[in-house]
């Protein structure tokens, strides 16, 4: 019985932790969201209910707990039930390929009965399920072998990781939209139709960003993109990609921004408009899994900007060896890891608040004109840059060649390519010629902007 | 210890061990159950926005079986593409265009007729060639990153098909731009 649950895989207890961790931390990110606006707006925030406030989330849950789950008449039960939780578990999914901690490699003495035949199956069956076997070296007693094998130190390590994320948060609008049409109500349906359209025309340019730093490294998995970050340059400068691809770091923060229907990219539970948008009629649990959602999705975003631009769990110190710098034999280390990718996310996140409570709302047609006219044309650029700059400059690059990540020069150069057009775009800006007026004035019959006279008599 | 006495495992062989056979022959179960019962549900419902949503059961059902069979790229394709695209498309749709929020369809005799013919005639076509292609045990499959080759062959040897898809996929866009810009300039 202890044996076996000695040879559960590492990824079992990653998965149990992790989701434990951020649904947990979800309760305090919202604790945090109000303070962070408390302090941009100078007041206090929530603090009477423990100390400094601390307990509120708890009270919150409580509260939705408690609270009576209220279903208007005329909503399409099945979908109106399912679509918190659709929302909910697409977000859960996507977390599975975060890589925490690189790979982390033990060694087990394992000894086999004397009369077994096949002693490479006899060794497999001892050690957890899944792991790599790295090597296996017999001991001085007969049927004893030290084997060495590793695990990647994250819950599913996917060779398409990244591809991975983007398709199951392309999901996430369902819940969004799903909800909205069956809550029966106007606003709601406005706030789905709304996200629908936000989250498809700001995929474009997420997945472009994402595919630039994919054309960095020659690879969709987000372990090896960590790993090839976990340098440094002319000795002091981390390897990250928020130096190389600035401007691509700048769109990707944007579009998560739009991804998790936030501030100022809210518009699909625009308050003055649409009294709450897509989750207008849901209270209780349900109104809590939508909230949920909202946050676990930003920790899933965050998570993903770090892996991609602030080299995931690299820290000074934590580096294992020059030619596989995510090897780690220490559980400590990888633990360690994980603490400082989840600290990084953290600051991310604290960067998404920041940006809610300091920035007004986008009108429609802006933000639809930011995705189309702004985004999408430079990110392709960008990524046009990035394969040519690549193409020429990296067989040069000894690091490259070795299959180590990007050297000093090739990462000067690309920043290079990101200075030149962002400077680029800046100036065609001011030539091109103005975005159509889309949002017209209507003349209504009678209103003021209709001059002519109203037939007489009225 | 001598230099023989070292034995090297397979470095990209993970063991297949009894549990994982049974996790996954249960997780075939489950996405086929998903699949195939979401499909009939996409059949018998008669409000199209639930039909959408089953719809989209029955592709992350498509999905998840792909992900057994290894072809990790096919599933996330399939999701970002049918699922997360063209499905999310095809709801924007019809919410839009739908004079009522809870449209109902109801199909036409004669439409159910020459739906069912179709679906006769492909299943057998389907379940012929299966029967007759196909060898009883299937071909050992090797894992290994399929993306570059997959890009290699797409922009290599199949360059012009792909291509020419993308021209389709053009002319598709701009006749879409055409049109409703032709219905808002009639509608002015």
């Amino acid at each position: 019985m202890l044996e076996w649950i000695q040879r559960l895989p590492v990824w079992f207890w990653i998965a149990l932790i992790v989701h434990g961790t951020v649904l947990g931390s979800v309760a305090y990110l919202i604790l945090l969201e109000r303070k962070v606006a408390s302090w941009v707006q100078d007041r206090l925030g929530p603090n009477r209910v423990g100390p400094g406030g601390l307990l509120q989330p708890l009270a919150d849950g409580l509260k939705f707990i408690f609270k009576e789950d209220y279903r208007p008449g005329g909503v399409d039960k099945v979908l109106f039930t399912l679509a918190p939780g659709l929302m909910i578990a697409v977000i859960i999914v996507s977390i599975a390929v975060i890589p925490w901690g690189g790979t982390w490699q033990r060694t087990w003495t394992v000894q086999t009965a004397a009369n077994v035949t096949d002693q490479n199956a006899a060794i497999a069956s001892q050690i957890p399920y899944d792991a790599q076997v790295v090597s296996v070296v017999p001991a001085q007693q007969a049927n004893t072998y030290a084997v060495t094998f590793a695990e990647p130190f994250q819950i599913a390590s996917l060779n398409i990781g990244v591809l991975f994320i983007l398709a199951i948060l392309s999901l996430a609008v369902y819940g969004v939209v799903i909800g909205g049409w069956a809550s029966n109500n106007k606003y709601s349906f406005l706030g789905g139709l709304r996200a629908t359209a936000n989250m498809i025309s700001y995929e474009i340019p997420l997945a472009l960003g994402v595919l630039t730093i994919v054309v960095m490294f020659g690879t969709l998995d987000l372990g090896v993109i960590v790993d090839k970050q976990a340098h440094y340059w002319a000795g002091y400068i981390p390897a990250w990609n928020v130096f190389t691809q600035p401007l691509t770091f700048l769109l990707f923060l944007v579009c998560i921004h739009a991804e998790a229907n936030r501030a100022p990219f809210d518009l699909a539970e625009a308050e003055q408009e649409l009294v709450g948008g897509y989750h207008t009629e849901y209270s209780s649990m349900r109104f809590a899994l939508f909230f949920l959602g909202e946050y676990a999705g930003m920790i899933t975003t965050s998570a993903l900007c770090v892996a991609l631009f602030f080299g995931g769990w690299h820290l000074p110190g934590l580096t294992g060896p020059a030619e596989n710098p995510g090897l780690s034999t220490s559980l400590w280390v990888c633990i360690l890891r994980a603490v400082v990718f989840f600290a990084k996310t953290i600051v991310i996140i604290f960067v998404f608040m920041w940006v809610r409570w300091s920035l007004p709302r986008f009108r429609f047609d802006q933000l639809m004109m930011l995705a189309w006219r702004g985004l999408i044309p430079v990110s392709l650029v960008l990524m046009l840059a990035t394969a040519i700059v690549m193409y020429f400059a990296a067989p040069l690059d000894a690091l490259f060649v070795a299959g180590q990540g990007i050297g000093g020069w090739l990462a000067f150069y690309l920043l290079i390519a990101n200075v030149v057009i962002t400077v680029g775009a800046m100036l065609i800006s001011t030539i091109l010629p103005p975005a159509p007026k889309t949002n017209r004035r209507i003349k209504v019959e009678g209103s003021r902007f209709d001059q002519t006279p109203l037939p007489a008599g009225t | 210890m001598e230099d023989d006495a070292m034995m090297i495992f397979p470095l990209a062989q993970t063991i297949a061990q009894p549990p994982d056979a049974a996790a996954s022959t249960g997780l075939f179960y489950l996405f086929a159950i998903l699949a195939g019962a979401s499909a009939l549900g996409v059949v018998l419902s008669r409000n199209i926005v639930r039909t959408a949503v089953f719809l989209l059961f029955t592709l992350a059902g498509v999905a998840g079986l792909y992900f057994l069979l290894d072809a990790e790229f096919l599933a996330a394709v399939q999701l970002v593409v049918y699922a997360g695209g063209t499905l999310v498309l095809i709801i924007f749709g019809v919410m839009l265009t739908s004079k009522s929020p809870g449209i109902r369809y109801e199909p036409k005799i004669v439409e159910v007729a020459v739906a069912i013919g179709v679906s006769v005639v492909v299943a057998a076509a389907l379940v012929m060639a299966i029967v007759r292609q196909f060898p009883a045990e299937p071909a050992s499959i090797e894992r290994h990153p399929t993306i570059a080759e997959l890009g290699q062959v797409l922009l290599g040897d199949y360059l012009i098909p792909f291509e020419l898809i993308s021209v389709l996929l053009l002319v598709v866009m701009i006749g879409a731009a055409y049109l409703a810009k032709a219905r808002r300039r009639g509608g002015k």
